[in-house]
């Protein structure tokens, strides 16, 4: 583990050094608490810090105030060092975020001691942040497919629309459905049919841009938000998305399965005076004539109309194929 | 260790005087800890005393006796050193 020693004595920084360096410790020495606020502010910075209160440029008990300052970052395990023993001087060295203090001559055996419950610290705080993350993505992420949850992906669609009529630009919306998805439970067993879906995903995820979002709208449903789209190119975008789920076989149960998805689109540019809730319904809206017009092909919703514009050059339905 | 010690100490003892030459007691009781704190890592405990005693008076602005501690200071010291010394050329040889 890294560890910072801001010590301006020579003769005690080496000495700590040895002693920690034999302690196995990777050790980070520097001079003045001008230097060891630099190191604790780098890229993968020691998160043990020794330092002594009296230094040049800035001391220990500063460099602790400004440390304590930032609340953004991961938690730093300050011990002061210093022959100061008065009660008062203890207590002003732990009120400006201190963790502990060691007085100097120092004792290995204790420092080391300091040191372990110092790590115990930091390892909590390391378990905490994990399961922290962990709840977070669990929050926001569908379980089986790791896309965004509904939830999520709706709010991202409404900052975007949001975004894009400030920046007068257009956000594509896509509600995707699996075409027959009943079938492939009935047949093949729900194990494949989360295979199957899994694998979608992925495609989804491929297929789009690293900015654009896929999210899990419903069980065979997805939501695809394209960020600053062009609106002449969004029917052949959400081709492609359509494509790259029925171009290719899933292997599920151990079988090749065709999947097909039909695409319902809507422009946000089209539909300036809807809300986010109005434009998915538009989406629906085509994603319904998809389906009426045999499935596997996108259909985009024309504002104004109840009518839906088929994708051109216009691509015959394909019949569902459910093959294996 | 013992090499950066007689590095250190003579810096720091010049360091030392020249601030109390200069009239600057607090540049003093800085020096004077260090030196405190330099020689209880090798447990030269009686230098050590001295140094704090240095350090506390130079910091409650008393001159004539940070004058009087100062001197007491540099003699622990150069007696230190010249053991110091002979103890190195023992090793040596």
């Amino acid at each position: 583990m890294k560890i910072l020693i801001a010590e301006d004595d020579t003769l005690s920084r080496v000495l700590l050094e040895r002693t920690l360096e034999k302690a196995g410790y990777e050790v980070v020495p520097v001079d003045d608490g001008k230097r060891a606020l630099y190191e604790l502010q780098k890229e993968d910075p020691p998160r043990l810090a020794l330092l002594d209160w009296m230094m040049p440029e800035l001391n220990g008990v500063e460099v602790c105030r400004l440390l304590r300052e930032k609340k953004e970052q991961a938690y730093f395990y300050l011990i002061l060092l210093s022959s100061k023993e008065s009660k008062q001087e203890i207590v002003e060295g732990l009120e400006s975020g201190a963790d502990d203090y060691l007085t100097k001559p120092f004792d290995a055996d204790e420092l080391k001691a300091r040191l372990r419950a110092g790590e115990r610290i930091l390892q909590l705080e390391d378990r905490l942040v994990e399961a922290r993350e962990s709840m977070r993505f669990q929050a926001t992420h569908d379980r089986l497919t790791s896309l965004w949850n509904r939830g999520v992906i709706v709010e991202l669609l409404s900052r975007e629309v949001s975004r894009s009529r400030r920046e007068k630009n257009c956000t594509v919306v896509m509600l995707c459905d699996l075409d027959h998805f009943k079938q492939v439970n009935d047949t093949y067993g729900h194990g494949a049919g989360d295979e199957v879906l899994r694998e979608v995903s992925r495609r989804l995820h491929s297929v789009v841009r690293s900015y654009d979002m896929v999210g899990r709208y419903g069980g065979e449903e997805f939501l695809v938000v394209l960020n600053k789209c062009d609106p002449g190119s969004a029917l052949a975008r959400a081709d492609n998305v359509r494509n790259a789920v029925g171009s290719k076989p899933i292997m599920a149960a151990g079988k090749p399965l065709t999947v097909t998805m039909s695409v319902g689109l809507a422009l946000s540019c089209e539909f300036e005076a809807s809300g986010v809730d109005e434009i998915i319904q538009e989406a629906d809206r085509a994603l319904y004539a998809a389906k009426g017009a045999g499935r596997n092909c996108v259909r985009k919703s024309r504002p104004g109309t109840a009518e839906t514009t088929p994708l051109e050059p216009d691509v015959s339905p394909q019949t569902p194929v459910l093959s294996s | 260790l013992l090499v950066i010690f007689q590095d250190d100490s003579r810096a720091c003892l010049s360091k030392a005087r020249a601030a109390l030459a200069n009239g600057e007691l607090s540049a003093l009781s800085r020096a004077a800890h260090t030196m405190k704190g330099m020689m209880r890592n090798l447990a030269m405990n009686s230098g050590a005393e001295i140094a704090a005693n240095l350090e506390t008076e130079a910091l409650e602005g008393r001159k004539d006796a940070s004058e009087q501690l100062l001197s007491g200071l540099e003699a622990a010291i150069a007696s230190i050193l010249r053991e110091v010394e002979v103890q190195m050329v023992e090793v040596k040889t």
